[in-house]
């Protein structure tokens, strides 16, 4: 990817508008922790994920390791998009980049086949430009997060 | 069968009743209290209370962690190295700028005493004295780098504090969900109570994986702040 341009903050952003809708989330019975009486639901539910409180949302980052993968695909552009805007601002790095690059191989996969091919491009598009605006081990965490992405979706186009 | 014998068998026969209906209401107890613990999906109400302290350790330490954890009670992020650096180099860079503009106030005192004409004296005199000045605005930007850099000093030692605090109650939740596990493993009999361990079961997991991967993620951002502290 030597010299290769990269895209600016507000195409990532549009890129990310354009892959995930802004649908009414439907949160009852998602895992969220079960540590805060279901304040996380509650909050989120009926909303669509341009319209939550970021505040909120994003200092309850911890959601993300409990909910399942369709509940995690339905909150992860409001994540996303914080990557992009905040950076390092908040603790939103910390999890996301775990959650992108999980060791469990299957519980990758499966968040990799749940995403269309616009929503994974979205993804990968978020974690370079989090890899080259960032610096020290969050910005390994996400390159080595790209590697992954684009391996295992160079494999599937492969197969 | 003497009357007496009749006594004693007939007690032997009430006490092993007697044992027989405790252990079949101490088992029906503990079904219906495995049954109450999966009527929820996520959360201390998951482990039933025949796990007392499981379930008590849970109870304890699970209201802690979002206060701790979220940034509620302080800062749970220390941003980037590039804070610290940014810091630091304010203090240096005023201190640099102080020492310059003394060096140039010694030179032009040693200019004005060299000096021949008045004109030369008064150039000099009005050189130091905006030197004077400038001086001690330096000082001023060194007084405020400096609390910028004890800022940047505590919220980075706020932060480890937080930390330490949420991976503690984080880990006390996970420890309380892995012993748990351990225990709704073993459960096997009656096939009613082994139908509903399994179900349980699989709740501890996913809570147990959920909350290791936040350890991980609260340890990462500890051990970054640790190596950013000024």
């Amino acid at each position: 990817m030597k010299n290769a341009i990269q895209p600016t903050q507000v195409e990532v952003i549009a890129q990310i508008r354009a892959a995930f809708p802004a649908e009414p989330l439907q949160f009852e019975g998602a895992l969220t922790g079960g540590l805060d009486s279901g304040a996380y639901r509650e909050h989120v539910e009926g909303k669509t994920w341009e319209e939550l409180d970021r505040k909120y949302v994003l200092s309850r980052s911890d959601v993300l390791s409990f909910l399942d993968t369709r509940h995690l695909v339905a909150v992860l552009p409001v994540y996303l998009r914080s990557l992009v805007e905040d950076g390092t601002q908040t603790p939103v790095p910390d999890t996301l980049l775990l959650v992108l690059d999980r060791k469990n191989r299957a519980r990758f996969a499966e968040l990799v086949e749940t995403l269309d091919p616009a929503q994974r491009a979205a993804v990968v598009a978020v974690l370079e430009m989090f890899a080259t605006t960032e610096s020290g081990q969050l910005a390994d965490a996400a390159r080595a997060a790209v590697e992954r992405w684009t391996a295992h979706l160079s494999h599937q186009e492969n197969q | 069968m003497s009357s007496a014998k009749r006594i004693v068998a007939g007690l032997l026969a009430l006490g092993a009743a007697t044992v027989a209906l405790g252990a079949s209401t101490a088992l029906a107890d503990k079904l219906s209290d495995f049954k109450e613990a999966d009527r929820y999906d996520e959360g201390c109400r998951t482990i039933p209370v025949t796990y007392s302290s499981e379930r008590d350790g849970c109870d304890r330490e699970g209201p802690n962690v979002h206060p701790w954890c979220d940034g509620d009670k302080g800062p749970v992020t220390c941003v980037s190295e590039e804070e610290t650096r940014k810091a630091k180099r304010g203090v240096e860079d005023a201190k640099k700028n102080i020492d310059e503009l003394k060096d140039k106030k010694t030179k032009a005192e040693s200019n004005k005493s060299n000096a021949k004409t008045d004109d030369e004296k008064k150039k000099y005199s009005d050189e130091i004295a905006q030197l004077e000045k400038d001086i001690y605005e330096g000082g001023k930007k060194l007084d405020q780098a400096a609390k910028d850099l004890d800022g940047r000093k505590k919220l980075v030692d706020d932060a480890i504090y937080m930390l330490d605090k949420c991976i503690g109650y984080r880990r006390a939740v996970m420890n309380s969900f892995a012993a748990a596990l351990d225990k709704v493993r073993n459960e096997s009999e009656p096939q009613e109570l082994k139908d509903v361990a399994r179900s349980l079961r699989g709740k501890y997991e996913k809570a147990k994986s959920g909350h290791e991967e936040q350890i991980t993620a609260k340890t990462n951002a500890w051990n970054n702040c640790k190596s950013w502290r000024p």
